[in-house]
């Protein structure tokens, strides 16, 4: 009957993805920067609509005070402390990073540490991705927007492939484990669990936070780009370089916070879901709920690679 | 406790439905151009990009001593641009009485600098001629992803050979106080569920009113 269901879950997940996949992926923005943040899209109110409008204003004021670094250079301090707010604040907006941190989150057994760790280094991955590109497509070879367009776009692709692997990876993971609770839960007399030894799992648990950290912070964000292009223009990259590092610690102090949640409410949604039950009943609800999450994650990453960044990035 | 987190948890699922958060921004400029009839024919449009966009969509042009950017490469620039606004409806919605109506491809695009800024011109005829006892035009990009708003000021729409007695209302973005999510109440998890109810308004339109 588990398996009824949890199977009826899977296909329902694949016939969702390959029915938005086939619907054609939206138009490209004509003022695009970057890859696919600058598609689709819907329009928004309420605190969703006041989170975008404090975005804008610390684009906007960013802007004012990189343009007067070269003459003032005391605002570059004004510059620094607006960076690591607007990180905060977009952490809290858009970006898939969460998706896969969360995601790592409700599939993993101590995974607070862990998970702090991971979103702060997807943060830091991120910022560095956008200051590798941008110092050498402007120092290096003074490239056009077109082109780093197009870098941008097939790093996003990249990274998206890298949440589809990370999702199946925790995936398979996920489902044996619950298939041999199956079999041994359910045998009387046979009480104890078959799983891989300390070793092999820690092996196994370092590799699945690096793909983690790579699947969350490979894919540069266009506000970390854009400072940094007009940095550069300015012939202050610097300046760039130091916004982009204290926006990463806004960003990474953000989604820690998102991961410390994301700890706790498993917590809760696993006593809750597991009810009355005990033992192996209770351990295999546990791990039916991380390999869905596992299965969120393949969904997630599959959307973004057909090319729907725009609907279902902030998941 | 367990409400407070579950409130933070609820921001961070509700607010990334806000997806293509704004990273362009555009002062912009209109004018609503009228036939010797005194219908409306086209608008011409003056977009002007933030230093941000400008810096990028500029990016790798060779400069002269003068800082200004080779003309060639702005006018390649302006027509790749142009090209793919139709993609998006010009981000020009217009309605003559409150009928949607439909727009030519763009004509008479160039870009100029002025400092760290780069505008956008560009003239787009209506495919008719429309009366102008109530025609609006709205400039926006429903996906957000550009945040238009028309110029603060006096002359940010012009009428161009307008018959006498036009009157032109602008009503540019505005976000609503938001002093309601000081604090996390149950009011804030019931105005987050019906996300419609509270207003952010990022309409961004021109209303022309011709006797």
């Amino acid at each position: 009957m588990k398996w009824g269901l949890s199977l009826g879950l899977l296909l329902l997940c694949v016939a969702m993805v390959l029915d938005t996949a086939l619907a054609q992926a939206p138009p490209r923005n004509p003022f695009a920067v970057g890859g696919m943040e600058s598609r689709g899209g819907v329009p928004v109110s309420g605190f969703a609509g006041w989170i975008l409008t404090k975005q804008a204003e610390y684009t906007r004021a960013m802007t004012a005070l990189a343009l007067r670094i070269k003459s003032d250079p005391a605002a570059l301090m004004g510059l620094l402390g607006l960076a690591f707010s607007y990180g905060v604040f977009h952490a809290a907006g858009p970006g898939h990073g969460k998706a896969v941190v969360a995601a790592y989150i409700v599939a993993n057994e101590r995974a607070l540490k862990r998970g702090v760790g991971i979103a702060m280094a997807a943060a830091m991955l991120q910022g560095l991705v956008a200051i590798l590109i941008v110092g050498f497509l402007t120092l290096v070879i003074s490239a056009s927007a077109r082109t780093m367009n197009s870098v941008v776009g097939g790093i996003e692709m990249i990274s998206f492939a890298a949440i589809v692997g990370f999702g199946l990876w925790l995936f398979w993971r996920k489902a044996r484990a619950v298939w041999s609770l199956w079999r041994t839960g359910m045998e009387p007399g046979c009480d104890h669990v078959h799983l891989p030894g300390p070793e092999v799992a820690e092996t196994a648990s370092l590799r699945e936070a690096g793909t983690a950290v790579l699947a969350a912070g490979l894919r540069p964000c266009s506000g970390a780009i854009l400072i940094l292009v007009l940095a550069a223009s300015q012939g202050i990259l610097w300046a760039g370089l130091l916004a982009v590092i204290a926006m990463s610690l806004g960003t990474g102090l953000a989604t820690s916070l998102l991961a410390v949640m994301a700890v706790f409410l498993k917590r809760v949604a696993v006593s809750m879901a597991a009810g009355g039950l005990q033992g192996p009943m209770a351990l295999l609800v546990l791990r039916a709920l991380e390999a869905l999450a596992a299965l969120a994650v393949v969904a997630f990453g599959l959307l973004l690679l057909a090319g729907y960044g725009g609907w279902v990035k902030g998941l | 406790m367990i409400r407070f987190l579950l409130a933070i948890f609820a921001v961070f699922l509700v607010a990334p439905r806000a997806e293509a958060h704004p990273h362009v921004f555009v002062g912009a400029k209109a004018e609503v151009i009228f036939d010797d009839k005194g219908q409306v024919i086209g608008i011409n449009h003056a977009w002007t990009f933030d230093e941000q966009y400008s810096a990028f969509a500029t990016m790798g042009f060779p400069k002269g001593s003068d800082g200004k950017f080779e003309a060639s490469k702005l006018a390649e620039l302006a027509k790749v641009n142009v090209e793919s606004l139709g993609d998006f409806s010009y981000f020009t919605h217009a309605k003559a009485a409150g009928k949607k109506v439909a727009f030519a491809p763009p004509q008479n695009y160039r870009i100029e600098q002025n400092g760290n800024a780069i505008t956008l011109f560009l003239s787009l005829p209506l495919t008719q001629a429309q009366s102008a006892k109530l025609f609006s035009v709205e400039v926006m990009d429903q996906s957000y992803f550009v945040a238009f708003a028309f110029d603060p000021a006096a002359d940010a729409v012009l009428l161009h050979k307008g018959p006498a007695g036009c009157k032109v209302t602008v009503n540019r973005p505005k976000a609503e106080d938001l002093t309601n999510y000081t604090k996390l109440s149950d009011q804030m998890f019931q105005q987050l569920s019906d996300r419609t109810a509270v207003a952010v308004s990022f309409s961004n339109k021109a209303i022309v009113a011709c006797p």
